[in-house]
């Protein structure tokens, strides 16, 4: 009998019952906050199709092709000619391998289950799919933070309400949508699993549970250069731990463990290599191994010695320690041994850094600071639950509080500087919310002694009891209204802002059907089929991944802009005159140029709009050939129609961009949708290409590929050639024009 | 400051009946940019004296130009090291007298007017006879990059004077550096003598509670965004009424900083208040109405927060109370 009615009128079940009664609910739980999860990131696939999308994916995507169809070591040493043409990349050693040798590990154990996917469905579905093990993984760190608090009795709620809001927020869908084959999208899972192994081993002291630590950070150092947050905020964490004066055993056994382990692991990835040991990145986390060291000396020092003797020894102690370590620094950078802060890490502490260095890194929106509007945005009500967390951690700081607490504000910090950075403090908010609404809720929801009350009919308390009912009651209903609010808020938004591939761009004909604009693929398949397969494509480093990926030719510049140089030069060749950017072309070697165009549609993010960005890295290394401000007008204006300089009208983008844009519009007078600007009809006209042909532009004229002429067979300016040409035509039209046409018309 | 400008002025107005003279501008004023405003401009732009480089600025806060603001400190540092240089080193062989000046829009509107112009900033020369026909190359064009020696090489162009006159002299800010000096001071012989007060105020937990929500706060609420793109703090309308909000996720008012911290800061503790002071009281009815309470207020100031949203992303379909 698994259940019987004692003497006393109480249902008696047995324990183990309960036990499966509670793991089947939790099951049940998880299984629909992950359906929940994967299901949200769906909606991409479902309104396209199952597609990479935007830019980095598609370089993910490719290399992942090559390391499935060569060998882990072939893909480590992958010499990559296709790129950087003609310097090429030594693909290899300059990538995170974590994510693709995790789509291609699913691959072949799928294969080997007799199960074959194609590699492509894996790539596009592997960030949904590990976005429920994020929310399992927050779950558990949840449940270790709280694990140690007295006043908490069900601290399985505030776990399982952070594992909820974890697995649907806009904040972490942004990165994780269907297609959206980025590093970040394992990455984060990897940081939560390191975060909970971490803090789980400061809890218990384990060497276990520090070495799985320093695995998974191997596996994060892997995936992510973001895996530097880690690096910086677990030292971070033992340092403040060690001026609270809360050393203990527990904290120096796991801190050494995850240190020396995961040091040494994370050198064996190509592209950190001597980072760990050089980079100044590194040196918190190498500074605290050597203080907890000294402390660990300390401490011991203090049992056995006396007390006067001890103070004597620290003072001399500390003295050395601090003499020798600053020396030690400086000299090693003086040395060259330490490298400087690396710029993207750096402009993140001097926020004008980036601004006047390094105009590539400033030309990226991922750079940009972040108003608060992003932050409800992608966090919804959580933001104000945010702070309210923090309070409580406080409340009953324990070690793993305290990592929270360093946590919350080093990652506002960082995500208050650059919008992209949300994706890291994404995860301490719903921590911090979950703990809120779970103390909240084991408040409010508690409703057992109210209950008992009513029905043992105790007269005296039934009354205060109602009151105290119907006060939970209202309070708990708003909870759980602003719940399905949040859950509706992160519907709308990822259904609204994150799920295009901005390969594939969804717009709205006239009659408010949806239409589909296709240009892009649509040219990378023209060059597919069209042109030889060593043809060189010259085109703005943002669309080299895909150029690489889906037309699968070769390119001067890419996403990876690991050269400056090189990307100057092409911005230098779209930004000059035709004659000199004629010789820059045939230096590099370019057959083709693909420029994206939309005016014709009104496709704000074409090269016209990023040509200033063209001009100011070229103008960087350039500075008396280049110079920004002839591209504006007189006034300051950006201006494309007659009005634009000469500088404008003469580059090479602007020519690529309009030639023949007065041909759609039929004599009337072409408008730039873009600009907002209106060209007259016999000003487009004039608008001449002689170096290059025009080879395709795709339906919406988003995407113009020209193919750079031959010279000329005689040795003749093919600018001359085409002067006179024209010259010749404007003779000619003008003869047929003086002749008198006869009428056609009916006479009657 | 505006004293002296004031005087300035008076004095300025005062000479409009004898003509301005080089000597006397460039002995009143204390190695300062000249200012100029509704007040003096006939008699400064119509003289035959001496050479006018004229910067045209609106530096107001509200008109938001960043590059003006941008500017108007290098500016101002070039000419004041050029008088100076001036004091030091005199004019030279081609007696070419220049001047240096500014305007700043709102005190000299109908100056602005009479110029026609549309936007700024402006950098004009002057010939000292022709008044205020300008040429086209008179104009200074402003580039991105580092801007004093392009205006080095341009006022030089201009008025064939030495660069030597153009040198920059650094100024050492001696107001700021005694404050830093005395702060850093008192700092450390507070720490020296109290040393055991300050340890145990460091110690304290309530400390550094607030202070991590504080920060936490002010930086989701966008206050590093404020910080790097030194954004304005309102926006006046057309009508002259401000506007505290601007729509857009690109861009943010230092206005809307305040009130949304101000609305996380109440929020957060309406919630405290719920979950950690209220469970402790006995009394029942206080209980209930301090729940209740604090759920209304919870609920309010989340509608108000969402009320701010739709101000910034006008597209967004939910609604807590229409306010």
């Amino acid at each position: 009998m698994a259940s019987l009615i004692d003497n006393e009128g109480y249902l008696r079940v047995d324990p183990s019952i309960l036990k499966l009664t509670k793991l089947l609910l939790l099951t049940l739980i998880f299984v629909s906050i992950s359906f929940a999860a994967v299901s949200s990131r769906l909606f991409s696939v479902i309104r396209f199709e199952s597609i990479i999308h935007e830019f980095d994916p598609w370089f993910n995507f490719r290399a992942t092709k090559h390391l499935v169809n060569t060998s882990f070591y072939d893909f480590l040493n992958w010499f990559d000619d296709k790129t950087w043409y003609p310097l090429g990349r030594v693909t290899g050693g300059t990538l995170y391998p974590g994510l693709m040798v995790t789509s291609s590990v699913i691959y072949h154990v799928l294969k080997f289950l007799g199960l074959p996917v194609d590699i492509r469905n894996i790539c596009v579905l592997l960030a949904p799919a590990f976005s429920s093990v994020t929310s399992l993984a927050m779950y558990l760190l949840t449940l270790e933070v709280t694990s140690s608090s007295t006043t908490l009795r069900t601290k399985k709620t505030g776990a399982l309400l952070s594992a909820v809001f974890m697995g649907i927020t806009p904040g972490y869908i942004s990165r994780s949508v269907a297609g959206s084959y980025d590093n970040e999208a394992i990455a984060i899972t990897l940081l939560l699993v390191t975060f909970f192994l971490w803090v789980k081993s400061v809890n218990t002291g384990s060497v276990f549970y520090g070495s799985l630590t320093a695995v998974f950070y191997f596996y994060m150092v892997s995936a992510w250069g973001g895996y530097v947050f880690i690096t910086n905020i677990i030292p971070l964490h033992v340092f403040i731990l060690l001026l609270m004066g809360r050393f203990d055993y527990k904290i120096y056994t796991s801190y050494c463990t995850w240190y020396a382990l995961g040091t040494l692991m994370s050198m064996q990835i190509p592209f950190v290599g001597f980072l760990p040991i050089r980079s100044n990145d590194h040196m918190a986390a190498f500074g605290v191994f050597g203080l907890i060291q000294l402390v660990l000396l300390v401490s011991y020092l203090k049992d056995t010695l006396s007390p006067q003797k001890f103070t004597r020894l620290m003072y001399a102690f500390s003295a050395i320690v601090a003499s020798v370590g600053i020396t030690g620094l400086v000299a090693a950078t003086k040395l060259g041994l330490i490298a400087p802060w690396t710029g993207r890490f750096y402009s993140l502490w001097d926020t004008n850094y980036a601004k006047v260095h390094i105009p590539i890194i400033a030309s990226v929106s991922e750079h940009q600071p972040t108003p608060w509007s992003s932050f409800f945005f992608d966090l919804n009500f959580m933001i104000w639950l945010f702070p309210v967390g923090v309070y409580f951690c406080f409340q009953e700081l324990s070690n793993s509080a305290v990592f929270v607490i360093v946590y919350a504000v080093l990652g506002s910090y960082f995500a208050g500087v650059m919008v992209r950075l949300m994706l890291t403090l994404a995860p301490v908010v719903c921590v911090c919310a979950g703990i809120t609404l779970g103390r909240l809720f084991n408040i409010y929801l508690d409703i057992r002694e109210e209950v008992a009350n009513w029905w043992h009919d105790k007269k005296d308390e039934t009354k205060d009891s109602l009151f105290t009912l119907i006060s939970k009651m209202v309070v708990s209903a708003t909870f759980i209204f602003y719940l399905t609010f949040y859950v509706q808020h992160c519907t709308w938004v990822t259904s609204n802002a994150y799920s295009s591939p901005s390969v594939v761009l969804a717009s709205r004909a006239p009659d408010g059907s949806q239409m589909l604009i296709d240009d892009y693929r649509e040219a990378y398949y023209w060059l597919r089929m069209n042109t030889p397969e060593d043809a060189k494509v010259m085109a703005w480093w943002d669309y080299g991944y895909q150029i690489g990926g889906m037309a699968d030719r070769t390119t001067f510049v890419d996403n990876n802009t690991w050269n400056n140089t090189h990307i100057a030069t092409v911005g230098r060749a779209m930004a000059t005159s035709e004659e000199k950017a004629e010789v820059i072309m045939r230096e590099l070697g370019v057959d083709y140029v693909l420029v994206i165009f939309g005016g014709l549609i009104g496709y704000s993010g074409d090269d016209i709009n990023k040509f200033l960005w063209m001009v100011r890295i070229s103008e960087g290394i350039w500075p008396e050939e280049i110079n920004e401000r002839n591209y504006f007008t007189d006034r300051g204006a950006y201006r494309v129609d007659d009005l634009a300089t000469d500088t404008m009208k003469n580059s090479l983008m602007y020519k690529l961009s309009f030639y023949r844009f007065g041909d759609v519009y039929a004599g009337n007078d072409p408008v730039d949708r873009v600009r907002q600007q209106k060209l007259s009809a016999n000003y487009a006209k004039s608008i001449t290409v002689d170096v290059m042909e025009e080879a395709f532009t795709s339906e919406n004229w988003i995407v113009r590929i020209y193919k750079l002429k031959d010279k000329d067979t005689f040795g003749r300016d093919l600018i001359d050639i085409g002067k006179k040409e024209r010259k010749q035509l404007s003779k000619r039209n003008k003869r047929m024009l003086s002749r008198k046409k006869p009428a056609l018309d009916l006479r009657v | 400051m505006k004293l002296t400008s004031l005087l300035l002025s008076i004095g300025l107005l005062l000479q409009t009946c004898m003509g301005v003279r080089f000597e006397s501008l460039i002995s009143s004023n204390k190695n300062a940019v000249i200012k100029i405003n509704d007040g003096n401009y006939k008699s400064l732009m119509n003289n035959e004296d001496f050479d006018l480089v004229l910067f045209l600025t609106a530096s107001n806060p509200q008109i938001g130009c960043v590059l003006c603001n941008d500017f108007q400190p290098i500016y101002e540092q070039f000419s004041s090291s050029y008088y100076e240089n001036l004091k030091t080193k005199g004019i030279g062989k081609d007696d070419t007298k220049l001047v240096f000046a500014m305007a700043d829009f709102p005190s000299s509107r109908r100056f602005f007017q009479e110029l026609s112009l549309t936007n700024v900033p402006k950098l004009y020369y002057y010939e000292a006879t022709k008044g205020s026909t300008l040429q086209q190359q008179d104009e200074f064009q402003f580039v991105v990059m580092d801007s004093i020696p392009a205006l080095t090489s341009w006022v030089v162009s201009k008025t064939k004077l030495s660069p030597e006159l153009f040198t920059i002299i650094q100024k050492i800010n001696y107001t700021e550096l005694i404050l830093t000096i005395s702060a850093v001071l008192g700092a450390v012989s507070l720490l020296a003598l109290q040393y055991k007060k300050v340890l145990a105020l460091l110690a304290k937990k309530r400390g550094w509670q607030g202070l991590s929500i504080v920060v936490v706060i002010l930086f989701t609420a966008g206050y590093m965004f404020n910080v790097i793109r030194n954004t304005p703090y309102v926006r006046t309308n057309r009508d002259g009424s401000n506007a505290y909000f601007i729509a857009g996720h690109q861009a943010q008012l230092g206005a809307e900083t305040q009130i949304v911290s101000v609305i996380y800061g109440l929020l957060a503790i309406s919630m405290v208040i719920m979950i950690d002071t209220l469970p402790k009281l006995q009394n029942g009815r206080y209980k209930l109405a301090g729940s209740i309470g604090c759920s209304v207020v919870v609920f309010l100031l989340y509608s108000w927060l969402v009320a701010c949203f739709h101000a910034k992303n006008t597209g967004y379909p939910f609604w807590l109370l229409k306010l």
